[in-house]
């Protein structure tokens, strides 16, 4: 069953909405040819910001369903240990050796949430905390893994960042498909009874752990075939850097940023923080990063739906250039 | 997109190419090694002012952009490209952290520049991606070149086992593989090996079994935070060898006001209280200009890197790559550090500054040199019978 919860907008405004994708689209096709040239400092800036707002966007997915997972550099770790491994070892071919990757994160978020997602709030943190850690040390200590030393992994497109551009340019647009596709499906109403009050959800006859899992092992997928492309763009793992907190915590600052639930509020978040991020660094030489946390801290205090939160309200308050047809339905704002 | 494109907005106008000969420096001026990164810095601003004072490069000024990568590799790899394609540098020096070296070095592949790099003791890097490449002077000692002053400089001491405790990072558990090696090489008995995290306030237990292990020298590979808990806990639980070792990429603010800290040795590429006169001088015009003792060998190693590069494109006659190279490879250069620097192949790589680190042990607050002889200030207290 499709669901449309469009927003109740005016013909001018649909027809923007209705341009806009294709619009950002192409831009961000165009992007890699217009740059690689004269601003080839862009684009590879843009390899950063595409890899963060993939982790924010699949992150968000499984938030959705209420739960706040710190595994999300276990999983981006998995992929880039799984893919250097089988390219280095048993000479997979690479786009073979990411999609391992990704499927490694699956099947290990399917155990770890049948064992896990019964837990909630910080019981259940805790837990992919843990996860993540345990990752962390036995990659530490197994030499076959390059221990605490690491690993250096073989490049993916070497001559090309237009190139490497284009696969993560992919990978975001496939988890934008998918985040976009579960808010306009039955999947959202579960998730989102799920993340209210869990126990009536049961009773209504929703599958709580079977919608959770799905929800894990979809956003594992997408942070596992991140961790690869970074391992075969950036050509160095090591156990600390992969797994590290700041990953996970990186994740969930974008959406809670942008706007938590939707599609466009982590993708926004990600944009804004990390080309702010830079833009920061380019102006402010020292002290930058107290300024950055001043903005992130005035976000978090005043705007609790995020920025999108804040650009949908002003349109809400906008009155409709043009009247056209029966007045619309209210509701559906914010996702 | 569009705030990334803000950004070229922000940024400086291309350079001219007729203006000054531009050096590019990635270092981490934040995050973890931050502190060693400003120490860097601070070596180049004085190398600036020696060279530009004495009329520049070329007859043209010498100009320096920094970069700070703040300890994260794709941001080490997006200030190169910034350097390379906005700045518009001629040759990219600095360089401070492994991953952050690999990082660039996947961009230098694509986009040769000459890179004469001060830092990471990886030596995956030479084995892996530098091999042979006519690009990439490396200053710093590598890891297999650390690990083998450190039994060169144990085995000048007469001690005949050693006890070995690592932190369980990439620094510390790194070398252990090397640390076996070498000591079979250097007929020196490993007694005791084990690992502890960074940060751990009781490393008790690890000092106690270190001490069963009965060994003639005790060494620690360790962060500074680590240092004094090392030192002041091995008093408290009596663990006293014949010399203790410590190896932390610079040592703690204030350690030298630690009474426990005394007679503790370290092995460095450089202390300030090296004797040669070019490193006096060194010292003399930081604590004139920064109004504070230089703290690690980061600020004389970055002003070596900046001097012996504008010595090079001087000596070549313009900065185009390959002649600097030529030149850069032709280096012969006594300057603070206080060792010559030449650069030769090492294991795999083709240009190898240098290989070898000087002891040095805490006497009253100083760190006094005491190997190898020949540039030693005051000679090893060995065996050192450190008190309760």
């Amino acid at each position: 069953m499709t669901v449309s919860r469009a927003l109740p907008l005016s013909r001018p405004d649909r027809l923007a909405g209705r341009l806009g994708v294709p619009l950002l689209l192409g831009a961000a096709l165009a992007w890699p040819f217009l740059t690689v040239r004269t601003q080839p400092y862009l684009l590879q800036l843009s390899l950063n910001i595409l890899i963060f707002a993939v982790l924010a966007v699949s992150w968000d997915l499984l938030a959705r369903t209420g739960q706040l997972s710190l595994a999300h550099a276990a999983f981006y770790g998995l992929g880039a240990y799984t893919s250097a491994l089988l390219a280095t070892r048993l000479h997979v071919p690479i786009p073979l050796a990411m999609l391992a990757g990704g499927g490694l994160a699956v099947v290990c978020a399917v155990g770890l949430g049948l064992l896990t997602l019964r837990l909630r709030g910080i019981y259940f943190a805790i837990a992919t905390l843990a996860f993540t850690e345990t990752l962390r040390v036995v990659a530490k200590q197994v030499r076959f893994f390059g221990a605490a030393t690491g690993l250096v992994v073989p490049p993916l497109f070497p001559a090309s960042l237009v190139g490497q551009y284009l696969v993560i340019l992919a990978v975001l647009l496939a988890t934008l498909l998918v985040s976009w596709r579960v808010n306009r499906s039955r999947w959202y109403f579960a998730f989102t009874a799920i993340r209210t009050n869990e126990a009536v959800a049961a009773v209504m006859g929703v599958d709580v752990v079977r919608f959770k899992v799905a929800a894990f092992a979809l956003s594992a997928f997408f942070a596992g075939l991140t961790g690869a492309y970074y391992a075969h763009v950036f050509l160095f793992i090591n156990p600390f850097e992969v797994f590290s907190l700041a990953i996970s915590v990186g994740a969930l600052v974008a959406p809670i940023f942008g706007g938590l639930y939707t599609t466009a509020g982590p993708l926004l978040g990600a944009v804004v923080l990390r080309a702010g991020e830079e833009a920061l660094r380019a102006t402010i030489r020292s002290g930058h990063l107290i300024l950055y946390g001043g903005i992130l801290a005035v976000v978090v205090l005043y705007m609790p739906r995020g920025l999108l939160g804040v650009l949908v309200a002003l349109r809400l308050r906008r009155p409709p250039a043009v009247a056209v047809g029966p007045a619309p339905p209210a509701g559906g704002a914010g996702r | 997109m569009a705030l990334v494109a803000l950004l070229a907005v922000l940024a400086p106008a291309a350079a001219q190419r007729a203006g000054p000969v531009r050096l590019g420096a990635i270092i981490p001026l934040s995050g973890p090694e931050g502190v060693s990164g400003q120490a860097m810095q601070k070596g180049y601003q004085l190398a600036l002012e020696e060279v530009n004072g004495r009329g520049g490069v070329l007859g043209r000024p010498l100009e320096l952009i920094v970069e700070d990568d703040k300890g994260d590799p794709p941001t080490g790899a997006a200030v190169f490209q910034k350097l390379v394609t906005r700045d518009r540098i001629d040759i990219l020096i600095g360089g401070l952290q492994s991953a952050v070296t690999i990082a660039v070095v996947s961009q230098v592949l694509r986009q040769p520049i000459l890179m004469a790099w001060t830092g990471a003791a990886f030596s995956g890097i030479e084995r892996d991606l530098v091999k042979d490449a006519d690009w990439f002077f490396h200053y710093h000692p590598w890891d297999y070149h650390n690990t083998d002053s450190l039994f060169r400089f144990i085995k000048s001491t007469g001690a005949k086992t050693v006890a070995v405790a690592h932190e369980d990072g990439p620094f510390g558990a790194g070398s252990i593989d090397a640390i076996r090696a070498f000591a079979r090489n250097y007929g020196v008995e490993v007694t005791f090996i084990d690992a502890f995290k960074s940060g751990t306030p009781d490393l008790t237990p690890l000092l106690t079994k270190a001490k069963g292990a009965n060994a003639d020298v005790f060494v620690f590979i360790s962060f500074a935070q680590d240092v004094v808990p090392i030192v002041t806990q091995a008093r408290q639980v009596g663990f006293a060898p014949k010399l203790m070792i410590g190896t932390p990429p610079s040592w703690p603010i204030g350690y030298e006001r630690l009474a426990a800290g005394n007679n503790v040795a370290g092995l460095a590429l450089w202390t300030p209280e090296n004797r040669h006169p070019a490193s006096q001088r060194f010292v003399s015009r930081w604590r004139e200009k920064f109004r504070e003792e230089p703290t690690s060998y980061w600020g004389p190693l970055a002003y070596t890197n900046v001097v012996t590069v504008a010595d090079a494109v001087n000596r070549a006659g313009t900065a185009d790559r390959a002649a600097v190279t030529r030149a850069l490879a032709a280096t012969d250069y006594e300057g603070p550090i206080g060792r010559r620097l030449t650069f030769k192949r090492s294991l795999v790589g083709r240009y190898q500054g240098f290989t070898s680190l000087i002891a040095f042990q805490w006497r009253d607050g100083k760190q006094v040199t005491v190997w190898p002889e020949e540039i030693a200030g005051g000679r090893l207290q060995y065996p050192v019978g450190y008190g309760r």
